[in-house]
C-alpha cells in the first residue's frame, strides 16, 4: 500500500491530477517556446531560401544599383567603424564612472535616467536629432552634407545607451576581491581600474561591444537623415567623412523596394537582407563565444 | 632598544560602522619579527582589527575610527601616505584572489604599480628575479616554474593562496597582515602554509587572523582573544593556551562557546 493510498481514495485522486496537470503545462510551455525557436527560423530560412541563389560573387563585388552592394558592404563597415569609436571611448568612461567612482547621489540619478530615456527613444526621433545636429548645423548654414560620418555619430548617440550598460555589465561581473588585492598592493584607484578591472572585464567588453555592433549593423530610420539613402553614388570609396553620403546595407533593403519595386529590386532586397543576417548572426556567435569565456575565467580552478 | 620596540602600537581603538560599533578600546602592542595570532568567534572584530592597520577599511563608506595606530611610531591615520603604508604592510585574504592574469603577471603586479619598469634587457633580469626570488620564498616557485606565463587561474586553491602571498612578498613589505589565509583550503594546503608562515617570521612582522585554535596554537608567539569587539585578553600564545586569565578567554579556549 502506497502512503497515497492511505490517505484515501479522494487525496490519491488529488495527486493524480496534479500530476496530469503539471504535465499539460509542460507540453504548452514547450509549445510556446517551439513556437518563438519556428518564427525565427521560418525568417531566417525563408530569407535564406529566397536570397541566397544570388549572392553571388559579382553581386558582392559589383557597385550597380539593384544588381551589387559592394557600396553599401563597404559603407556599413566604415559607418561600425566610425561609431564604435567614440561610443567605446565615451561609454566605457562613462561606465568606470558609474561603476567605480560614483556615489550614490543625485549626479547618478540623472545619469540613469538619461540613459534610459535614451533607450526608450525611437531611432527615428534620434535621426531627426542628427539631421538637425550634423547634416543642417541647426539651420545655421550646413557645413557637412548628408554623410557618413553624421550617420556614424547618429548611431552612436543611439546606442551608447547600449555600450554603457554592457560596460557597466561587465565592470560589474569583476568580482570586488580584485580590486581589493589590488589596493591593498599599493595601487591607486586609476592604476587598479586600468591595471586590473579593465583587463579582468575585456571579454565582457568584447561581447558587448559585438553585440551593439549588431545593432549598429542593422539601423535604418537613424540613417536615412543622416548618412542617407543613396545607392551608387560617385565616389562611395572615397574615404570622405562629411561630404559623401552612402547607404548601408540595411539601409540599402529600404531604399530598394522604395525606390523601384521591382522583381530585380526584390532579388536584390532579399540578397541584401541575407548578407545582413549572416553578418549579425556571426557578431551575435562570436559574442556568445567570448561570453562563455568570461564564465569559465571567473569560475575559480 | 630598537630590537624590542614594537611594530604597531595601538591604543584605545574605537571603529563604528554607522552606527554599530565593531571595536572597543582595543590596545595591543603587535611584537616586530613575530607572529601574533588573533582569535575569536565570528563578528568578533577580529578582520575589522585586522584591515585597519593598512587602511583597508578606508574602502568602505561609512566607517569612523578613534584612537591611535602607530607604526614603527608613526601615526597611520596622520602623517602615513596609505600608497606607501599598503606597500609596507600587505595583506593576503581568506579566499584566493589571483588576478585573471599569469603567474608572473601576478607576482610582478605590485613592482610594476610602484614603478618598477622592464624596457631594458637589465631590467627584465631585474624583474624576473623579483618575481623568481619572492615565489621561491612563498615556497611556490618548483611548482610553477615551467608555467610563468600561463593563468594564475589554473593552479590549484593552495597554490594561488602561496601565489598571493608571493605576490605580497614582490613588493617587498615589511608586515604581512593574514585574513583567514587557510580557511578555504584543504589540510595539506594549510600544512604548507603553515611551515611557509614559520620561515617567513624570521624576516617579516605576521599578523594572522584565524578561527582555526589549533593553528593559532601551532604557528604564533602572541595571541589575542577578541570577543564583541573587546580584546578580552593578549598574552603569549603559551599562556592563553594554558594558563587564560579572563574567564571569557579560559571559556573559548574550551570549546564551550564560539
Amino acid at each position: 500500500m502506497t502512503a497515497t493510498a492511505d490517505r484515501g481514495p479522494s487525496a490519491a485522486r488529488q495527486h493524480l491530477r496534479e500530476r496530469r496537470r503539471d504535465a499539460r503545462n509542460t507540453v504548452a510551455l514547450w509549445v510556446i517556446a517551439g513556437f518563438v525557436v519556428a518564427v525565427l527560423l521560418y525568417i531566417i530560412g525563408y530569407t535564406l531560401v529566397r536570397g541566397l541563389g544570388n549572392v553571388t560573387w559579382k553581386f558582392l563585388t559589383s557597385g550597380d544599383f539593384a544588381s551589387g552592394i559592394a557600396p553599401q558592404l563597404f559603407n556599413t563597415v566604415y559607418i561600425l567603424i566610425l561609431s564604435m569609436i567614440p561610443m567605446l571611448l565615451i561609454g566605457i568612461s562613462a561606465a568606470i564612472y558609474t561603476v567605480e567612482y560614483a556615489r550614490q547621489g543625485a549626479l547618478l540619478r540623472v545619469l540613469r535616467f538619461a540613459t534610459e530615456t535614451l533607450t526608450s527613444m525611437p531611432s527615428i526621433v534620434i535621426g531627426l536629432l542628427g539631421f538637425l545636429l550634423f547634416v543642417t548645423n541647426f539651420g545655421t548654414g550646413a557645413r557637412w552634407e548628408f554623410s557618413r560620418l553624421a550617420g556614424a555619430l547618429t548611431l552612436a548617440i543611439l546606442n551608447l545607451p547600449w555600450m554603457m550598460r554592457t560596460a557597466e555589465d561587465a565592470l560589474r561581473a569583476v568580482p570586488y576581491s580584485i580590486r581589493e588585492a589590488s589596493f591593498a598592493l599599493g595601487a591607486t584607484k586609476l592604476q587598479t581600474v586600468l591595471r586590473s578591472v579593465l583587463p579582468a572585464s575585456l571579454p565582457g567588453l568584447v561581447t558587448g561591444t559585438l553585440i551593439v555592433s549588431g545593432r549598429v549593423i542593422g539601423e535604418t530610420a537613424a540613417l536615412i537623415y543622416t548618412s542617407g539613402v543613396a545607392g551608387a553614388s560617385s565616389g562611395w570609396f572615397n574615404l570622405s567623412l562629411t561630404h559623401v553620403p552612402g547607404d548601408t546595407l540595411a539601409v540599402h533593403i529600404y531604399t530598394l523596394f522604395a525606390d523601384n519595386p521591382t522583381p530585380a529590386a526584390q532579388q536584390g532586397q532579399t540578397a541584401t537582407a541575407v548578407v545582413l543576417i549572416v553578418l549579425i548572426l556571426g557578431l551575435n556567435l562570436l559574442a556568445r563565444f567570448f561570453e562563455r569565456r568570461l564564465g569559465r575565467r571567473f569560475s575559480g580552478t | 632598544m630598537a630590537a624590542t620596540a614594537p611594530k604597531f602600537h595601538v591604543e584605545n581603538l574605537d571603529l563604528w560602522y554607522g552606527q554599530t560599533q565593531a571595536l572597543k578600546k582595543v590596545s595591543i602592542a603587535v611584537d616586530p619579527k613575530a607572529i601574533t595570532a588573533l582569535i575569536g568567534p565570528s563578528g568578533c572584530g577580529k578582520s575589522t582589527f585586522l584591515r585597519v592597520l593598512d587602511r583597508m577599511n578606508d574602502l568602505i563608506d561609512g566607517v569612523r575610527t578613534e584612537g591611535t595606530v602607530l607604526y614603527d611610531g608613526m601615526d597611520i591615520f596622520g602623517a602615513a601616505d596609505v600608497i606607501e603604508l599598503r606597500k609596507r604592510i600587505g595583506m593576503v585574504f581568506q579566499k584566493p584572489n589571483p588576478f585573471p592574469m599569469s603567474v608572473y603577471d601576478n607576482v610582478a603586479y605590485g613592482p610594476r604599480v610602484h614603478g618598477v619598469r622592464a624596457r631594458t634587457p637589465a631590467e627584465r633580469r631585474r624583474l624576473d628575479e623579483l618575481v623568481e626570488r619572492s615565489l621561491v620564498n612563498a615556497a611556490l616557485f618548483d611548482e610553477v616554474k615551467d608555467r610563468l606565463r600561463k593563468s594564475a587561474l589554473g593552479l590549484s586553491g593552495g597554490q594561488q593562496q602561496r601565489l598571493c602571498i608571493a605576490r605580497v612578498l614582490a613588493v617587498e613589505p615589511d608586515v604581512l597582515l593574514m585574513d583567514e589565509p587557510t580557511s578555504a583550503l584543504d589540510p595539506i594546503s594549510t600544512a604548507k602554509i603553515e611551515a611557509l608562515l614559520d620561515e617567513l617570521k624570521t624576516r617579516y612582522t605576521i599578523v594572522i587572523v584565524t578561527h582555526n585554535m589549533q593553528q593559532a596554537g601551532r604557528v604564533s608567539d602572541s595571541t589575542g582573544f577578541f570577543l564583541n569587539g573587546e580584546l578580552v585578553e593578549y598574552a603569549p600564545t603559551k599562556e592563553i593556551f594554558f594558563n587564560p586569565k579572563d574567564k571569557r578567554t579560559e571559556n573559548y579556549i574550551s570549546g564551550r562557546f564560539g
